[in-house]
């Protein structure tokens, strides 16, 4: 089934797990939310095409209601001069999987834009798989990963610079508590042909506690001089001369807490280039949705 | 109003303070001086609870309260305000957002209703424009990316909203210009009431000359040695630490 989008609504809702084609004409700047209350062994795809010169802010959430073990698969088709700001959130509870693999046909000029943001997630899998092959495509990774107790997210990131003047900064954020665990693998190769490219590559970790691990394995592969590239990782507790900071002011110690893992966060949800997934999200009830 | 009493504190194993005893009334100004390492900035951190601070030995008593008993939280709550030498950089945190959320943590502490966003800003725009002080730093993330100056204006923002009974400033005028140095002192000036206290560590006189102290202290080796009125201030000035004899030994 394939769906159209051309309206002149500033929302667009689609509670449609059937949809197979969302093409994308004659839109700029408009925001389209996907609800996705996902039920046992479901698989769901979904393949986003922009025309030429379109831009669309997309938000897909994913909520369970029952155990699950789901797969949804989706592929970004960018037209020329198309952008694309995609943003999951992705809230999945119970004793639950969900797997998502992001495959993409970019074209020249074109701009894909990727938040990720994953609480609560009993064992999730992203795969993302982006080939970089016509020139000036920009490519944005950003994602969040927030888990409590034995909660299990991988993600696996391959980008592949085939052309002049790409450029991609892949970066997660991890908050993690009790025993869960978090791992973050991207992979960055540079090839011959993408000469001027741009590659970064970042993570970020906070523990909360003695029992939750990260694995970042930032891994980039480089096969030209001509190009800009970087990678960092930093795993750690809260600063404790932020927290003492903030209560030396007579904030509570838990409320200090929050307020510094709040702005870990936002730091996330206030680069999202739209305001309206920003407020969405920000304003998000799980409970409105199962 | 505070009383420190044969306080001995360890960071890192290292016993910073000896025997260190102090009392401060209320609407006394003190003045801490000393050479570098002698435990000036320990003491205040010890008075305000930084957890680096381990109190081996000692008392202190605010306002006949166990202060060693109390969080930091609740210090602050109970009218502590420690300005710190290098305030830390918190990004994310909206300035305006954490000063709202200082103010109202205090006023629940004090069974009083909390201020909604408007009341805040109100309250916060009448003092900011008192001194001459404006607010764009409110704007910015809470110390992120501010400058030195910068960084010292937003402890004084804070000394104003939250109105303190006692103060400890630790080293606010270091690398501030002269006519900084007057907002400081004008700021600190006007909340000198005759209730409240104020206990500043400082090298310099420009500050005292200023902010004229009741008391001024100068701490060798973890105490006291020696304590005075102003003019022992000017003479430090004029002589120096070794000069007087008041060099920390572990310098020498």
């Amino acid at each position: 089934m394939t769906k159209t989008i051309k309206q002149n609504n500033d929302f667009l809702y689609i509670k449609d797990s059937n949809l197979k084609i969302i093409s994308i004409k004659d839109i700029k700047n408009k925001t389209l939310i996907i609800i996705n209350n996902l039920n046992i062994n479901q698989e769901s795809n979904i393949e986003f095409v922009l025309e030429k010169d379109a831009s669309i802010n997309v938000l897909e959430v994913f909520v369970n209601t029952k155990e699950i073990q789901a797969q949804a698969n989706r592929k970004m088709t960018l037209e020329k001069n198309s952008k694309l700001n995609y943003c999951k959130l992705q809230i999945i509870e119970e004793d639950s999987t969900l797997n998502c693999t992001y495959s993409s046909d970019l074209n020249k000029d074109c701009e894909l834009s990727m938040h990720i943001i994953e609480k609560g997630s009993k064992e999730s899998i992203n795969t993302i798989n982006n080939d970089l092959k016509k020139k000036n495509i920009k490519l944005n990774i950003n994602i969040l990963t927030k888990l409590l107790h034995k909660s299990k997210v991988q993600n696996h990131i391959k980008t592949v610079h085939n052309a002049q003047n790409t450029y991609s900064c892949i970066s997660n954020k991890h908050i993690l508590d009790n025993e869960s665990s978090s791992l973050f693998a991207p992979l960055s190769i540079v090839n011959r042909k993408a000469l001027y490219a741009g590659a970064y590559q970042y993570s970020k970790a906070i523990l909360l506690s003695d029992n939750c691990n990260v694995k970042a394995n930032p891994h980039l592969e480089i096969l030209i001089d001509e190009l800009k590239a970087g990678h960092g990782s930093s795993i750690g507790s809260i600063d404790e001369n932020a927290l003492y900071y903030l209560q030396s002011r007579g904030i509570k110690k838990e409320a200090a807490k929050h307020m510094i893992l709040q702005a870990f966060e936002n730091d996330i949800y206030d680069n999202i280039p739209s305001l309206n997934i920003q407020n969405f999200i920000k304003n998000f009830s799980r409970k409105a949705y199962v | 109003m505070l009383e420190i009493k044969n306080l001995y504190v360890s960071i890192e194993k290292n016993e910073i303070l000896k025997d260190f005893s102090l009392s401060i009334k209320p609407g006394e100004v003190h003045a801490l001086m000393g050479t570098n390492g002698t435990g000036k900035s320990t003491l205040v951190k010890s008075i305000a609870g930084h957890f680096e601070c381990n109190i081996t030995q000692g008392e202190i008593t605010y306002n006949n309260k166990n202060l060693l008993e109390l969080d930091p939280n609740e210090r602050a709550n109970e009218g502590i305000f420690l300005s710190f030498q290098n305030p830390v950089e918190i990004e994310g945190v909206n300035n305006s957002y954490f000063l709202k959320t200082a103010l109202n943590a205090k006023r629940a502490y004090n069974n009083e209703e909390e201020l909604d966003g408007l009341e805040f800003l109100k309250q916060l725009k009448t003092k900011l424009k008192k001194f001459g002080l404006d607010n764009s730093l409110l704007k910015r993330d809470l110390n992120a990316g501010f400058s030195g100056g910068e960084k010292k204006r937003n402890e004084l923002i804070q000394i104003m909203i939250l109105s303190p009974d006692l103060i400890l400033l630790d080293e606010i005028d270091s690398g501030l210009d002269i006519d900084a140095i007057k907002t400081v002192a004008q700021v600190i000036n006007s909340m000198l009431d005759g209730k409240r206290s104020l206990l500043m560590i400082t090298h310099y006189d420009r500050l005292l000359q200023l902010i004229k102290p009741d008391f001024v202290h100068v701490i060798k080796d973890g105490k006291i040695a020696q304590s005075g009125d102003h003019t022992l201030a000017e003479e430090l000035d004029e002589k120096g630490f070794e000069g007087l004899g008041l060099h920390n030994d572990k310098n020498n």
